[in-house]
């Protein structure tokens, strides 16, 4: 599904962020990218989603080799990730419901489709009674709910999560954990950068732990895989 | 391109107008006072060129006879100019109808010949019309040696002048364009900026989600160069109020000056401001949302 060949990423300030990391993510995994803030992390998903690219190494997605890919073909593999940040990242002037439309208008996809998939992806995420409210009347679990359906509207091949849970408190974080091991159960892969190990413990997962921009350790559900 | 993101193009762009009005007026403004002042400079120039060619059109040579020449001598003269070599036809013009057709040309302001009718001050003249304008010098040479003819005048000198004069104020056209070009882009591009600022995170999300970069573009290209066309409309409006104007007043106080009718001329002028108008918009906004397409 993702795999990460030898990939390295030096910064034009000489700063190494990832140093040769190789990693293999299989359809359905869950899989924890673990480390201290500024080990790599969100290096690994900037490289995924293309806003940088590796000095060396392949990234390969679906069996297509990515980090070549041309300016032009940039928005089109973006459409096979989803993205939830620790932000959340919602629009204050728009609904919940217009929010996780929105994703779905600004790739043209039709009317219609968007009238039958949104109330279904809010119901996923317990929001369709609230699919009125602005962001701003939202408490942060739910805001990062509807940035779920937000990220999945697009029927994503990988979900990608960047620190989903670091601006929730505890009882809302494992709230959203639920949610989206819920949706890994679906059959959705997921892929989520964190550095609570509480979380981790909560929910048994692999787990990758990156340090100083070195993979350190890649733990599956029950010991340590290569 | 699907009509539905057309409509939606043009719904972000509206909104987004109604939401920043004071640099809507700026733009529009500067855009419409660059192409009043490009408009004028290119009417005035244009006009010069019509004059010159109007100059051009009438080149021809005038030979003044001497004051007491004697009837029979003048028909010798017209029949002499009328074999040198290149000479099309040649007109007789009496110091009486010189003196009609200067009355004609003062118009209205005639009254100042008054007193001339009786003590005629003109001198009788021969108007050599010739069939090819670059000989016009030779031809003026052979006349000047025909025996009492005082003086010999031709348009050249005239018409050099204005050529020159109209080549110098293309040039300084030429700058000015480019200066005012360039304020007005830069005011239209701060603009455009503001709006992208405002919209900052929603175009990052738009990215993350994968919407092309031209799907993005579209409200903000619309929006520029709908401001840029707005300003060169207006500026055409004026432009055409106001040369109507003086082309009418032209026509009535000073006719024997041409000028060119606002019919086709100015049409074809604001169709042409028009596009540039847009161009301006369009490429404004292309510059000033580089940097967010980078995601």
């Amino acid at each position: 599904m993702l795999t990460f060949d030898s990939v390295t990423k030096t910064f034009e300030n000489q700063v190494c962020a990832l140093d040769n990391v190789s990693f293999n993510i299989k359809r359905g995994e869950f899989v924890y990218i673990m480390g201290p803030s500024g080990a790599g992390k969100s290096t690994i998903f900037r490289l995924l989603t293309l806003e940088e690219r590796p000095t060396s190494g392949q990234i390969i997605l679906e069996n297509q080799v990515i980090n070549t890919l041309r300016r032009s073909r940039v928005a089109a593999l973006r459409r096979r990730l989803g993205v939830v940040f620790q932000d959340f990242r919602l629009l204050p002037n728009k609904t919940v419901y217009e929010n996780v439309a929105f994703a779905m208008k600004v790739v043209e996809a039709s009317e219609t489709h968007i009238k039958e998939r949104v109330p279904l992806l809010l119901e996923l995420v317990r929001l369709l009674p609230r699919k009125d409210s602005y962001p701003d009347q939202l408490s942060g679990g739910e805001q990062q709910r509807v940035a779920i359906a937000r990220a999945l509207a697009n029927d994503p091949g990988i979900l990608i999560c960047d620190e989903p849970t670091r601006n929730l408190d505890s009882a809302t974080a494992k709230e959203i954990m639920r949610l989206l091991n819920l949706v890994n159960e679906r059959g959705m892969t997921v892929l989520m950068a964190t550095h609570d190990r509480e979380m981790v413990n909560f929910m048994q997962q692999r787990m990758i732990i990156i340090e100083s921009g070195k993979k350190v350790l890649d733990q599956t559900k029950g010991g340590v895989s290569s | 391109m699907k009509i539905k993101s057309v409509s939606y193009y043009f719904k972000e762009a509206f909104q987004d107008m109604r939401h920043n009005k004071s640099m809507l007026l700026a733009s529009v403004g500067i855009t419409l006072v660059m192409f009043v002042i490009m408009g004028f400079f290119f009417l005035f120039t244009s006009n010069l060129n019509y004059m010159i060619k109007d100059e051009e059109q009438k080149l021809q040579i005038t030979a003044f006879l001497r004051d007491d020449i004697e009837t029979e001598r003048i028909q010798a003269i017209e029949q002499e100019l009328s074999e040198i070599e290149g000479v099309r036809r040649v007109y007789f013009v009496s110091n009486q109808e010189a003196l009609e057709r200067l009355s004609e040309r003062l118009g209205k302001r005639k009254g100042l010949l008054t007193g001339y009718e009786e003590d005629n001050p003109l001198r009788h003249s021969f108007e050599i019309y010739v069939k090819k304008s670059n000989e016009v010098p030779q031809i003026a040479q052979v006349t000047e040696t025909i025996r009492d003819i005082a003086e010999v005048r031709f348009g050249r000198d005239e018409v050099e002048k204005l050529t020159r004069l109209s080549t110098s104020l293309r040039i300084g056209m030429f700058f000015l364009a480019v200066g005012l070009s360039a304020s007005s882009l830069l005011v239209l591009m701060n603009t455009i900026r503001l709006t992208i600022d405002a919209r900052g995170e929603e175009i990052q999300i738009m990215k993350y989600v994968g919407a092309s970069d031209w799907f993005i573009r579209w409200p903000f290209l619309l929006q520029g160069m709908i401001l840029g066309l707005l300003g060169a409309l207006i500026a055409g409006l004026i432009l055409l109020a106001l040369y109507s104007r003086l082309y009418a007043y032209v026509i009535r106080e000073i006719p024997f000056l041409p000028m060119l009718p606002a019919n086709p001329h100015l049409f074809n002028l604001i169709q042409i401001i028009a596009l540039g108008g847009l161009a301006i918009g369009f490429f404004g906004s292309m510059i000033s949302l580089g940097k967010y397409l980078k995601v």
